[in-house]
């Protein structure tokens, strides 16, 4: 004879009446004493919670159907409304990121490509430390046996990212090498890098030195079975200002073999050079005997070191009885406080007029 | 036009005519709030009229108002709970029958209410709603056909829901009589 099921049981219980076989059932219960554990369980159940679930009594209380109803098409609307304001505002957002994003790319790109390195830092020199093997932390050393293994292979570079000059630095024309130690993993990464000779402390060459290393990749150390190895190195990078890339943004300076590397006298911030010393130009006893009178117009590129370096004739007085030539040699000879650009003393083209005058 | 013919809006406002305020009803039941109780009711109905204006695209309409019903009324009770948690003693859900006893006994029934409340919020949705439209007077078979569930499954469903709802109301607030 089958037991009888929870449900079975709960429909005898919830309407005895209505239940189809409720003679099965009563039949079983008077002859199954597990099953009338059951139900008996199942009754104190229901009269339990049932009698909880009755202290949630109905009231009286009815709703205005209409009003109701009216209620629901208002908040349809409203939810219309605000469905079309959200796809406007997602669609907007969207395409506003997307505008943004372009935009940023597009600058990447425009600043990658008229990027120029304002400085040459290059690694110079590889090769094995001794002292960081025994100085390098526990946590940051390889776990291994303590037992050294020969190294057949030293760690080659692979892949080196070219460090580039802080503002400070490049502003204080730092110059110099800093040395570092660094671990070659067995992956080709460097693990862990410190300072043995620093460069520049306060001014972040150092920290760009192990930026730097950090980001380099290596052909692994091998050891005698050809297996990757990590391995103590040494490295050194070198920090040089270019000065040709290195000047400050603004006009170039003048390309040409006569005047390379001189600003023009009307370049935005350039302050002019200011006569120190001046040597008078000499007639020419031939000039003399000619009276020949008049002004030389020469240009010349005063240093930044307040010398006058090359100078031409552009308006000629006289090529033949030698007041050019004395003109471009007095000129030679004069001294200057030098032309400054945002500080810097730079070499300035100028153009000069030498007089020649009987009296 | 009714709630048996779907194709048109009129087929929404007749579901609506004939279930809202037994819905409302039901909630109010629950939440103890007629405000709360319609504001949701309503709530149900405008999501079904979103998801489908002519009724054409839910299998069920009828089961799938009372069960989005009474699962945000379950929210709504549980936000209550929180807020009242938050803001220290909440007013008492009093009825007028409630008023024919003296204050103390009044006070115990509504707590008593406020724990059948939490445990129906604590239960399975399916449990919480078979347990709710049972104790509405409907017969088992109603509440079959209001949570679209198979008849034969309904005596099962209500029979695991109540024994559920006892051990969890006796875990939290021992048995307590009557």
């Amino acid at each position: 004879m089958t037991c009888l099921r929870d449900g079975e049981l709960q429909e005898y219980l919830s309407e005895p009446a209505a239940s189809g076989a409720r003679a099965r059932v009563e039949t079983h219960l008077a002859s199954c004493m597990t099953c009338r554990s059951a139900f008996d369980r199942l009754a104190a159940t229901n009269a339990y919670v049932d009698g909880l679930l009755s202290t949630l009594v109905a009231v009286d209380w009815s709703a205005n159907t209409d009003r109701a109803l009216a209620g629901v098409r208002r908040r349809v609307e409203e939810s219309s409304r605000r469905l079309v304001a959200l796809r406007w505002w997602t669609a907007s957002a969207t395409v506003s990121v997307l505008l943004v994003v372009l935009f940023g790319l597009w600058q990447v790109m425009r600043s990658d490509r008229d990027r120029e390195p304002a400085a040459i830092a290059t690694t110079v020199a590889l090769a094995p430390s001794r002292d960081l093997q025994a100085q390098t932390a526990p946590s940051q050393a390889p776990n291994r046996s303590p037992s050294p293994r020969q190294v057949l292979k030293n760690p080659v570079i692979l892949r080196a990212t070219e460090p580039e000059y802080t503002a400070d630095a490049l502003r204080a024309h730092v110059e110099g090498d800093v040395q570092l130690e660094a671990v070659v993993l067995r992956d080709g990464t460097v693990g862990y890098v410190r300072v043995t000779k620093s460069l520049d402390k306060t001014r972040g060459l150092d920290d760009e030195a192990i930026r730097c290393a950090r980001r380099w990749t290596f052909q692994p150390a091998r050891d005698a079975q050809d297996r990757a190895m990590a391995m103590p190195v040494s490295l050194v990078v070198q920090f040089r200002v270019n000065e040709q890339t290195a000047a400050p943004p603004g006009p170039r300076p003048f390309e040409d073999a006569f005047a390379q590397g001189a600003y023009g006298p009307d370049v935005t911030g350039i302050v002019l050079p200011q006569l120190l010393t001046q040597r008078a130009a000499r007639y020419t006893s031939d000039a003399l005997r000619s009276r020949i009178q008049g002004d030389v117009v020469v240009e010349a590129v005063v240093l930044p070191d307040g010398t006058v370096g090359n100078v031409r004739v552009v308006e000629t007085l006289d090529p033949v009885e030698g007041l050019d030539d004395e003109a471009v040699a007095a000129v030679k000879q004069w001294t200057y406080l030098p032309a400054t650009l945002n500080g810097r003393p730079v070499s300035v083209l100028v153009t000069l007029t030498v007089p020649f005058r009987l009296h | 036009v009714t709630a048996q013919e779907p194709g048109s809006d009129r087929a929404f406002e007749a579901l609506f005519a004939e279930h809202y305020v037994p819905l409302a009803r039901t909630l109010r039941r629950l939440l103890g709030d007629a405000a709360q109780a319609e504001e949701v009711a309503a709530d149900a109905f405008s999501r079904l009229y979103c998801k489908s204006p002519t009724l054409t695209a839910i299998e069920n309409p009828r089961a799938w108002v009372y069960r989005t019903g009474t699962n945000l009324a379950f929210d709504t009770l549980r936000a209550n709970a929180r807020r009242e948690r938050r803001e220290g003693a909440a007013e008492l859900d009093l009825r007028p029958d409630d008023a024919t006893g003296d204050a103390l006994n009044a006070v115990l029934v509504d707590e008593r209410r406020r724990r059948v409340r939490a445990i129906l919020a604590t239960l399975k949705p399916v449990h919480a709603r078979a347990l709710l439209l049972a104790s509405d007077g409907l017969s088992c078979r109603e509440v079959a056909v209001m949570l679209a569930v198979k008849p034969d499954s309904i005596y099962t469903l209500i029979a695991r829901a109540k024994v559920q709802f006892e051990r969890a109301y006796v875990t939290a607030y021992g048995r307590a009589p009557l």
